[in-house]
């Protein structure tokens, strides 16, 4: 301000000084309405791409939903129709005229049919809710899945859950162990493993899960490419089922380069002890 | 400048004012319910009655000249910063502005009765604008930062903020140079101090008639109410 007093004398500076500070608060209000502008502009872009990515889950949710129901309907038509209505022509109303030798192998007959129709519908009632998870819980439960994988001989699976003494809630139980259901589905569709191994941790509140595998595989890159394309729709699976226990999920190779590695983190409620 | 000129400035001044104070009472019912907007009309109740007692008073007399400009800036600082305060979110600003505020008017209270100044209260007046720039700034920053459904200038609170600190800006030099110069010159550039009043309240009216709309707006919204048979 001196040296401008010096040079331009009081009235210069007074004059330039006003119209300095006019221009610089016109300035900074310009500046701020662009900037907030930009931002709320920005904002809007996410939310759109998130109904977009949102609206893209439930039209996978909705088609995996129908495809299920129509997997139920044809096991019920093509297996268990078949097998009643076979049973049903040895228990007709001719069976009474017949000797008593034929009766007793129709009934016999019809007996075996209603014992497999018996064991199709609990297969069917299994997969909709697998009973070991029912009554024992997560771990029993995948252990079971990794003991039916070994026992196909083809690969080495197992599981290890090293601090799960305190269970998840029921619902979540279930939709970790669907999650788990469909990447082992996938590793053995996509990636010729030769082992896969599940271990389960806590950490920081939260339910870890790690899946190891040391077939072809995923990144994470790959998972929200094909969680934005229309193709994967297990993979959108998981992510509603993630976004409904507010987890987070991580595909990455491992730092040997050898192994592919799927990290589930599941917080954990306060009433999820059971 | 003809005397002339710088009356039509002050008449423009009192004016601007008293039509900002008449708009307030128009809407009473609306404007009442918002406190910091009522603070920011009676902000130009005051400033008329002071332009008024100004004309009327001669304060050349002992200690008026000090009491009179020293209560202006005073009040004038808190009307300001009572509106920034209400609608800042920041608790930990709010604060900063509270003791700053209430140390300002202990000095300026000080500074009255131990300065004698020739024209008006400069220093007052310099740090009073820096106060208000500071808590306009952060008020403006805070605004950019949080999330927002509207564009700041839906907000009547930009407009407000910005015709404070336009009429800040543009009369800060002025005053704080306004003891060194000679009467004639300051004569040369008082109007615009009236001027930058009048800006001021233009912008104060535009934030009130942003403020109706949006009323208006949140009223009709409530008013809907879902059929349920």
């Amino acid at each position: 301000m001196f040296l401008l007093h010096a040079l331009l004398g009081i009235s210069s500076v007074m004059f330039v000084g006003t119209l300095g500070m006019l221009v610089l608060v016109i300035g900074l209000v310009v500046f701020i309405i662009f900037h907030q502008r930009k931002v709320l502009r920005y904002q809007m872009q996410l939310q759109q791409m998130e109904q977009e990515q949102q609206k893209v889950l439930i039209n996978a949710s909705v088609r995996f939903q129908e495809e299920e129901r129509q997997r139920i309907a044809a096991d019920l038509h093509d297996d268990a129709g078949p097998l009643l209505a076979t049973a049903r022509l040895y228990l007709s109303e001719n069976l009474v005229n017949q000797d008593k030798a034929t009766q007793l192998q129709a009934i016999f007959q019809a007996r075996q049919i209603l014992d497999d129709t018996i064991q199709l519908i609990r297969n069917i009632s299994h997969s909709l809710m697998p009973p070991t998870l029912k009554n024992f819980g997560l771990e029993s439960a995948i252990n079971d899945v990794t003991q039916k994988i070994s026992g196909s001989g083809s690969i080495n699976a197992s599981s290890r859950f090293h601090d799960y003494k305190d269970r998840l809630k029921p619902e979540k139980e279930l939709l970790v162990y669907r999650m788990v259901q469909e990447l082992m589905n996938n590793i053995l569709k996509h990636s010729s493993a030769s082992f896969i191994h599940i271990t389960q941790n806590m950490h920081a509140g939260c339910f870890i899960l790690r899946i190891h595998h040391d077939g072809r595989g995923i990144i994470q890159a790959d998972f929200i490419k094909l969680n934005k394309s229309n193709v994967g729709l297990g993979l959108k699976n998981i992510s509603s089922r993630l976004r409904v226990a507010q987890g987070k999920i991580h595909f990455e190779k491992d730092t040997s380069e050898t192994y592919y590695k799927v990290t589930m983190e599941i917080p954990r409620d306060e009433l999820d002890e059971s | 400048m003809s005397n002339t000129v710088e009356d039509l400035f002050i008449l423009l001044r009192i004016s601007s004012d008293i039509i900002l104070v008449i708009l307030g009472l128009i809407f009473i019912k609306r404007v009442s319910k918002q406190t910091d907007l009522a603070v920011i009309l009676a902000s130009c109740l005051f400033d008329s009655i002071y332009i008024l007692i100004g004309e009327f008073v001669d304060l050349t007399k002992s200690s008026s000249s000090e009491l009179y400009f020293g209560s202006f800036t005073v009040v004038e600082f808190l009307f300001f910063a009572y509106f920034i305060a209400a609608n800042i979110l920041n608790k930990r600003f709010k604060w900063f502005l509270v003791i700053t505020a209430i140390a300002f008017v202990i000095f300026n209270l000080a500074y009255s009765y131990i300065t004698n100044f020739r024209i008006v209260d400069s220093v007052p007046i310099g740090i009073e604008t820096i106060f208000i720039f500071l808590y306009a700034f952060c008020y403006l920053f805070e605004q950019t930062s949080v999330e927002l459904e509207t564009f700041i200038y839906q907000r009547f609170q930009f407009w407000i903020i910005i015709g404070i600190l336009l009429y800040l800006a543009g009369s800060f030099f002025i005053y704080v140079l306004a003891n060194q110069v000679d009467r004639e010159t300051l004569d040369d550039y008082w109007f615009l101090t009236n001027g930058l009043f009048v800006l001021k309240n233009i912008l104060f009216a535009v934030g009130i008639f942003v403020y109706l709309k949006q009323f208006k707006k949140s009223n009709s919204s409530q008013s809907i109410r879902p059929y349920l048979n």
